[in-house]
């Protein structure tokens, strides 16, 4: 394997200080990403760049940033995909930053609980079995992929300029409940959704799907929960789907017993 | 070695440009809001310059006069162009938004194609309208004259 | 001084067996005063990582049963697990998935709305329920989003524990904190403490851990006082990616995968016959290591030798649907589509067996000390533990450990003194031992150091002779760590000294869990000893517990509880 060099331009930031463009020289081999390439930095040029990781598998969403313009994880992207002379680092856009590349993701938490990103029940307690179909399964499965990274939120141009527009994230996971057959919450989440910086403020530009690491789609989710808004609001909003009613399985004839027990109970 | 030089984060509207680089939805989004701004400024031009009516006969031929002019006509022109491709996007979006052409939702496979890919047939059918309600009416601006 | 800040209970660690106690105790006390102490962000913890399924009778109206459950468990961990602990698992865990079904758990589904189990390692009926291949992450979503309509929870995320605070009895006071935010140090006062950090994966080199796993509250415990048993066992996953060491879930083979030898051979016909690609996790890592050491795995150079994973006669739609994250992350990292092409794999390190001693019911001999989840060793897994054990162990113990928080916390317990010196005393060695000037031994080259040892010293196959030298180099780095140096003398999100701590307390865990390996004379479950091939019933079916001494070990042993099944040989 033969090393490279690809120049990491990374934007610096320390509080009460200037933003400043740092670069380093790192040796690149194919199938480094860009996270190896960030660790490479710390360990042999500067021990004081800051960044978030953890999983380094694309699922924990910790490294969002912005890598030559476009927001992404750093550990799913890998270095000489996107270039092989230089690379930019920023910190994910739309958000505060409190260090170098690690933004202040609060105001996106926060935003999250407030539309009631949980199950909205009768029966919340109980062991008896749910049922639901794979059909009604698939109607939210895809925008309950969200590993909450912050990308889309980073590159949705409304949120660019009206910072109290819930953005993305929250307005997906809103539709990953109400669209939940196990769900009743509509009606209280609704609520949250009504006020002129949420769902009536996104003019699909569909940034959020382009960037988004999962496949969640939220620009998709959010034109599906204003149908369901106005299809409410002319009382037409249906329910999904009928639960399927269970058929009694056939019991497997290959299934071994357990051994007799060998120590006697006293 | 690290190398350093200052800087300064993009804020506000102008993030809607150095946010970084976008795709077409998101450039036509920013092409929607400026046309959607620009046409709401013109109407407010539109309606002060009329209520010169008010000032009588000869104020209003005399703006009138003044506006006769190529450079106000190619403004005028700007103008329509805004126009068309802000009712044309519009309605795009109208149909977008309750849902149709996205698809239904679906198991993403990797490499994930989403709803941008789905609905992009619409958006090139309406910048193709765009495009043909321009050309016509600067085909009209440089024959017809006025 | 540390700012203090008092609540009821204090949650050390924000994965699932963290969120699951926190979830139980919101619900069971009214207003209960929960701070949730994570040194990352909430749903960024390891858990979400955990992919193949969670072990649970649910279709005993299909031929599963309870005692076939705790059956194949017990026989899995090569008869340490204790068997009353594996009969309170059996029963609890089906209610744990259901629970979260009522939460919104998006489970899988058959084509009549059951949730769909699918074969796993060890198991004697495809009993791994699944979200996909993404469980771990469903599961921690699941919980973080119930906690939103609990009030009363106290997030301190990207706070870094460092000390464990107990008195001379060893009663919990509380815990010192730095909050990375801002570089302050923090004293979090409580009267109930849940240790909810995980495992030390990150001892090693190649390995499915998160970067972020340290084992922080294993060694925190350690140094407070409490047990480390039964660490000598650590799991090796059959498949690790190549080079990464990310993790390709069991149900890649519970699916049907084959895994192959340079020979195209299904090796796995020599090693357990019976059970094939699905024996339990120890003896396929011994089967490849076998191979790759007698020349039948595949070389390139500059990369670890490896086997490679075949699951291209699987099709593409049932990848698609049911292991889709597996494609995803290997057409992602080295470029290969699984539809079509083998994947090269290898055993990596993945789990701790071992953990902080605890009863039964999570508590730890420390009062008001509770662990749960990897952190802790409630003794479920024994020497071996069945692929999706883990996920539930984590719901289960939550959920037990929530339960008993909440009524030791009914019985206003008051909170005891915290005597000043003991704060004082951390703060001195953060801010003036390691922020402070002088060091001059580079972290990372410990850490490179520590890592290479414990791949080269305590990996599938063990010797007595190499285990010694692996203890050396452990001791030699610990003093070398003496003199460790943090450049970044910054307090703002200083990571630099984060991966400081967190190399203490790797070191600590290294040489606990390299002494115990080296006491254990025999081979049981993940423990095989070139130089001990066997399994040693008459003198080592034991615990190990290991304290801290001074500067030194303190080894000792306890019995293992045999209450349904006397051990016999064990074979797939």
């Amino acid at each position: 394997m033969t090393d490279q060099t690809v120049t990491f331009r990374v934007r610096r930031h320390q509080p009460g200080q200037e933003d400043a463009w740092q670069e380093y020289p790192v040796a690149v081999h194919p199938g480094m990403t860009v996270l190896d390439g960030l660790q490479q930095i710390k360990e042999q040029q500067d021990s004081s760049l800051a960044w978030r990781h953890s999983c380094r598998m694309g699922i924990c969403g910790s490294c969002g940033m912005v890598i030559n313009g476009q927001p992404g994880l750093a550990c799913n992207t890998q270095v000489l995909d996107i270039s092989d002379r230089r690379i930019s680092l920023e910190p994910l856009s739309n958000f505060p930053v409190a260090r170098d590349l690690v933004p202040d993701l609060e105001p996106m938490f926060d935003k999250h609980r407030s539309i009631k990103p949980f199950l909205i029940a009768g029966q919340q307690d109980g062991d008896e079995p749910l049922r639901q179909s794979p059909r009604q399964l698939t109607d939210y499965l895809q925008f309950s992929y969200c590993i909450k990274c912050g990308a889309c939120m980073a590159a949705c141009p409304t949120l660019a300029s009206d910072a109290d527009f819930l953005g993305p994230m929250p307005l997906t996971a809103a539709h990953r409940y109400n669209r939940d057959s196990r769900d009743d919450g509509f009606d209280q989440r609704k609520q949250s959704l009504g006020d002129h910086h949420s769902i009536s403020h996104c003019h699909y530009a569909a940034e959020c799907s382009k960037v988004c690491p999962k496949g969640v789609d939220p620009a998709k989710a959010i034109q599906y929960l204003k149908r369901d808004l106005v299809l409410d609001l002319v009382g037409l909003r249906r329910r999904p789907g009928p639960v399927p009613q269970g058929s009694p399985g056939t019991p497997r004839d290959d299934i071994p017993k357990a051994p007799e027990f060998t120590v006697k109970k006293p | 070695m690290a190398v350093s030089e200052k800087t300064m984060r993009p804020s506000g509207i102008l993030r809607w440009l150095g946010g970084g680089r976008r795709g077409l939805e998101g450039y036509l989004y920013v092409i929607h809001r400026i046309s959607g701004l620009a046409l709401l400024m013109f109407l407010m031009m539109h309606v002060f310059f009329t209520g010169v009516r008010l000032l009588g006969e000869e104020a209003w031929s005399g703006l009138m006069e003044m506006a006769n002019n190529p450079v106000l006509h190619f403004l005028e022109y700007l103008v329509y162009v805004a126009f068309a491709f802000h009712a044309v996007n519009g309605l795009r979006l109208i149909i977008i938004e309750l849902a149709f052409g996205i698809g239904p939702p679906d198991e993403p496979v990797y490499p994930y194609k989403g709803s941008i890919h789905k609905q992009r047939p619409l958006m090139l059918i309406a910048m193709v309208i765009v495009g043909i309600l321009i050309f016509a009416g600067g085909f009209d601006l440089v024959a017809m004259g006025h | 001084m540390a700012r203090e800040v008092i609540h009821d209970v204090l949650i050390l660690g924000s994965g699932l067996a963290g969120l699951r106690a926190a979830v139980e105790i919101a619900r069971r006390v009214e207003g209960a005063d929960i701070g949730l102490v994570s040194k990352v962000q909430l749903m960024r913890a390891h858990s979400v990582c955990a992919e193949g399924g969670t072990g649970a009778v649910l279709r005993e109206d299909l031929g599963d049963s309870l005692d076939l459950h705790a059956w194949d468990t017990v026989k899995g961990s090569d008869f340490l697990a204790d068997q009353d602990v594996v009969y309170r698992f059996v029963e609890q865990s089906p209610k744990e998935i259901h629970q979260l079904d009522r939460w919104g758990l998006p489970w899988s589904r058959t084509e009549d709305g059951h949730i769909l189990q699918r074969d796993f390692g060890g198991h004697s009926y495809p009993r791994a329920t699944m979200a996909a291949d993404k469980t771990g992450f469903f599961e921690m979503q699941t919980l973080y989003d119930t906690l939103q309509q609990h009030g009363g929870c106290a997030r301190y995320d990207e706070v870094f524990a460092s000390r464990i605070l107990v008195n001379d009895e060893g009663r919990f006071l509380g815990l010192s904190v730095i909050d990375m935010a801002s570089g302050e140090m923090l004293t979090l006062r409580g009267r109930a403490l849940l240790i909810a950090t995980g495992g030390a994966g990150t001892l090693y080199g190649f390995t499915t851990y998160s970067d972020t796993v340290s084992g922080d509250g294993l060694a925190m415990a350690y140094r407070a006082g409490l047990a480390l048993e039964d660490t000598e066992f650590i799991q090796f996953h059959p498949t690790g990616l190549i080079p990464s060491g990310i993790l390709m879930t069991e149900g890649c083979r519970g699916e049907g995968g084959y895994l192959r030898n340079n020979q195209g051979e299904r090796f796995m016909q020599h090693y357990a016959a019976s059970k094939m690609e699905l024996a339990p996790r120890d003896i396929i890592s011994r089967a490849m290591m076998t191979e790759i050491l007698e020349g039948r795995g595949f070389h390139q150079d500059g990369e670890l030798d490896h086997l490679q994973l075949d699951m291209t006669h699987l099709g593409a739609e049932r990848i698609h649907q049911r292991l889709p994250l597996i494609r995803e992350v290997a057409m992602k990292f080295i470029g290969m589509d699984p539809v079509d092409t083998p994947v090269p794999v290898r055993p990596v390190a993945h789990y701790s067996m071992g953990g902080i001693e605890t009863d039964i019911d999570g508590a730890c001999t420390a009062p008001g000390i509770w662990a749960a989840g990897e952190a802790a060793c409630v003794s479920l897994h024994g020497a071996n533990r069945l692929g999706t054990n883990s996920t539930a162990e984590c719901l289960v113990w939550g959920a037990i450990c929530g339960e008993k928080i909440a009524g030791f916390l009914g019985e206003e317990p008051g909170l005891p003194d915290l005597p000043a010196d003991l704060v004082a005393a951390e703060e001195s060695r953060i801010f003036e031992g390691l922020l402070g000037p002088g060091g001059s031994a580079s972290p990372f080259e410990i850490r490179h150091q520590l890592r290479d040892a414990m791949d080269q010293h305590l990996g599938v196959y063990r010797d007595g002779a190499s285990m010694q030298q692996g203890l050396d180099k452990v001791r030699e780095l610990k003093a070398a760590f003496k003199d460790v140096q943090v450049e970044d003398k910054s307090r703002v999100y200083n990571t630099n000294l984060v991966r400081a701590l967190e190399l203490e307390n790797l070191l600590d865990l290294a040489e606990v869990a390299v002494a115990s390996a080296l006491a254990r004379e025999e081979s049981r479950g993940a423990h095989a000893r070139t130089d001990f091939p066997d399994r040693d019933d008459d003198n080592w079916l034991k615990h190990t517990l290991v304290r801290q001494a001074g500067d030194g070990l303190d080894i000792r042993y306890k019995p293992v509880a045999i209450t349904h099944w006397e051990p016999v040989e064990r074979k797939y």
